[in-house]
């Protein structure tokens, strides 16, 4: 097996909330480059909470997450914000797009942060917006996008830097089943195509078929590890 | 073995080093990147930025209007003195008519020991410090009428407040240990009355004695007057004399240096300076619209500076996002506080005589007001964006100046 892209080991997330909430429990998780996670389990499972930490977007009470070989924890905010911007691309529930950008600006965004030349950014949007079929309404804002079609810039602009994983939470979660599905189908085509990473994480038990492991989430922990073919990983 | 835990920077080294670090990039790429954003920002929220740019705007316009008034009105004091020459290097005035016809001859130099006042009026403008030095016609320090040249005395301490004179015959006033009665005037007048104990007309030979520090006397030593000039003591306290003044001027305050608290009965003098007063005001009400705007601003746009963020933007870069939308339009405000001010001038110069003027240095020191009120303005809402984590901004958390770690996610005591 290849050297995993992204590890955690002993992942624990307690908010102090209350008496205190265990939103995720010593996970342990390994993902080998090219690999398509998904992370299924009920709401409130703690799937959320282990894309934030997975992503950099929060800090663990304990436990490391090591991403291409830099731990998390050794990395000041800024270090973290840098290595979101070039090793991390994000898809939200939500989308998440920048109001004030158009799609072609909202996608060409995470570029620009990493410094590329103005027709570099200006070629590779125009590319990714045609590979999730929108570079017809590359001039839209997201108010005059559908929520699919939001999604669909979504997942540009989380591949622009060519990340080494993509983490969509719950990306299908505000979508009708068909834009749903043609969200999935990219990834799984940009996973099969360009041999992208990817952990999703999703209630929805049909879209088992597109991953290479499942992850099986209650309360905070993993109960249980599957492959494509629904045999039980360690 | 114990590993050693390394120090926590100190919040100032803490400040030091992020600026250090951040100036290129904010000056560089984080600019490039963070400008079409403010651009967009402030196009989408015309109506908050016009807020912006009109508070500073008002401020600018504000100040320069009690500038030029504050000007205007010192012109005016000033008109009612008549200049002498008495020194080269500093300009005096006597109040009220002078005879027509000193008889210089008969005026002496005052010898150590003696004492002459001098009243020196100061006018506090919004322009500045401006100072009258008179002498009683009947002054002997006129005899320094008849001086040609003169300078300051070049072991003269930087900063320190007074008159330091230094005519042909080696007459000096040591700054440091002047002692003046200050007594009330009108019109935001006040009158000092300076005990000159340390003019003096020196001696043939050398002075020395127990008021002169020999140490300044040798750094003062003037080869081109033949002359020794004499340097009063900083040291030296003038307890004898300024009892004697007091005792004098029962109205008075006798303040020298070493009275207590003249620090503050100085601060308290220049805050109670009408012009200063109300310019403090504007600055304070200026910086607490754009506090409050751009305050607003931060809370109502958490969820986009969160998204930001998750992409990738660095703290110093948030920061730069917001101090630019807010700079761009305090620049606006800016040239327009400029237009309102000369405006509101033209117009008050239909009725008003002799006409109220701005100077460049008016203009300067407004836009040292605009940047002021910027950096009071905006301190708390980027130092909020600073420390707000990705998942505070994006789930619409409480944000914290100072946050608490082991409790920030709770919201109820995650800090201050």
């Amino acid at each position: 097996m290849s050297e995993p892209i992204l590890k955690c080991n002993e992942l624990h997330k307690r908010f102090l909330v209350g008496d205190g909430v265990d939103a995720v429990k010593d996970v342990r998780l390994t993902v080998a480059p090219g690999e398509f996670v998904l992370i299924m389990g009920p709401s409130g499972c703690g799937k959320t909470t282990l894309l934030n930490l997975l992503g950099g977007l929060d800090r663990p009470t304990r436990g490391e997450v090591i991403l291409k070989h830099r731990k998390f924890s050794r990395l000041s905010e800024n270090e973290l914000a840098r290595m979101r911007r070039t090793l991390v691309g994000f898809v939200f529930q939500f989308f998440n797009l920048l109001p004030d950008l158009t799609a072609a600006e909202n996608v060409a965004l995470p570029m620009r942060m990493i410094g590329l030349g103005h027709e570099e950014v200006a070629r590779r949007t125009l590319e990714l917006l045609d590979e999730v079929g929108m570079v017809d309404r590359a001039s839209h804002s997201p108010y005059e996008l559908s929520g699919g079609e939001q999604q669909r810039v979504a997942v540009a602009r989380a591949l622009a830097n060519r990340p080494a994983v993509v983490l969509a939470d719950e990306p299908t979660g505000n979508l009708d089943s068909q834009s749903g599905n043609r969200v999935m189908e990219l990834f799984s085509r940009f996973n099969a195509r360009h041999g992208q990473t990817f952990v999703v994480a999703s209630h929805d038990r049909g879209f088992r078929e597109y991953a290479t492991k499942v992850v099986h989430m209650l309360d905070g922990a993993v109960v249980r590890m599957e492959d494509r073919t629904g045999a039980v990983t360690p | 073995m114990m590993r050693r835990r390394a120090k926590e920077p100190s919040p100032v080294a803490r400040w030091r080093s992020w600026r250090v670090r951040d100036l290129p990039r904010w000056l560089g790429p984080a600019w490039r990147l963070v400008r079409p954003l403010a651009h967009r920002q402030l196009a989408r929220h015309g109506l908050q930025s016009a807020m912006v740019a009109l508070v500073v705007a008002g401020a600018v316009a504000s100040y320069l209007v009690m500038s030029a008034a504050g000007a205007g009105a010192a012109r005016e004091a000033m008109a009612q003195v008549r200049p002498v020459p008495l020194f080269a290097d500093v300009l005096a005035y006597a109040p009220g008519p002078l005879p027509a016809d000193i008889d210089r001859r008969m005026a002496r130099a005052v010898e150590i020991g003696h004492w002459e006042m001098v009243a020196v009026a100061e006018v506090y403008t919004a322009s500045g410090r401006y100072t009258a030095l008179g002498l009683s016609p009947t002054s002997r320090l006129l005899e320094a009428l008849t001086l040609t040249a003169g300078r300051w005395p070049s072991g003269t301490p930087a900063g320190v407040h007074g008159h330091a004179v230094f005519p042909d015959h080696a007459v000096g006033i040591s700054p440091g240990t002047i002692t003046s009665l200050e007594v009330p005037g009108r019109h935001g007048w006040h009158t000092l009355h300076v005990l000159v104990t340390g003019l003096y007309r020196p001696p043939g030979a050398p002075f020395s004695g127990p008021l002169v520090d020999r140490e300044t006397l040798i750094r003062l030593g003037d080869p081109v007057h033949q002359g020794v000039v004499g340097w009063l003591s900083p040291r030296y306290r003038l307890t004898a004399a300024t009892a004697r003044l007091a005792r004098m001027f029962p109205q008075g305050t006798v303040v020298t240096r070493d009275t207590p608290g003249v620090l503050v009965l100085d601060l308290t003098r220049r805050a109670w300076s009408p012009v200063l007063t109300v310019m403090g005001l504007v600055v304070a009400l200026a910086a607490a619209g754009l506090f409050s705007l751009m305050l607003l601003s931060f809370l109502r746009r958490k969820r986009y500076l969160g998204m930001l963020k998750a992409l990738g933007l660095e703290s110093s870069e948030l920061g730069l996002l917001l101090v630019m939308e807010a700079g761009l339009m305090s620049v606006l405000g800016l040239i327009t506080g400029w237009g309102m001010a000369a405006g509101l001038i033209w117009q008050l110069n239909r009725f008003h005589e002799p006409a109220l003027r701005l100077g460049p240095g008016d203009l300067a020191a407004s836009v040292l007001l605009a940047a002021g009120v910027l950096v009071l303005g905006s301190f708390i809402p980027v130092t909020l964006s600073r420390r707000a984590t990705v998942d505070q901004l994006l789930h619409n958390r409480r944000v914290y100046l100072s946050p608490n770690p082991s409790c920030a996610q709770c919201g109820r005591c995650g800090g201050f």
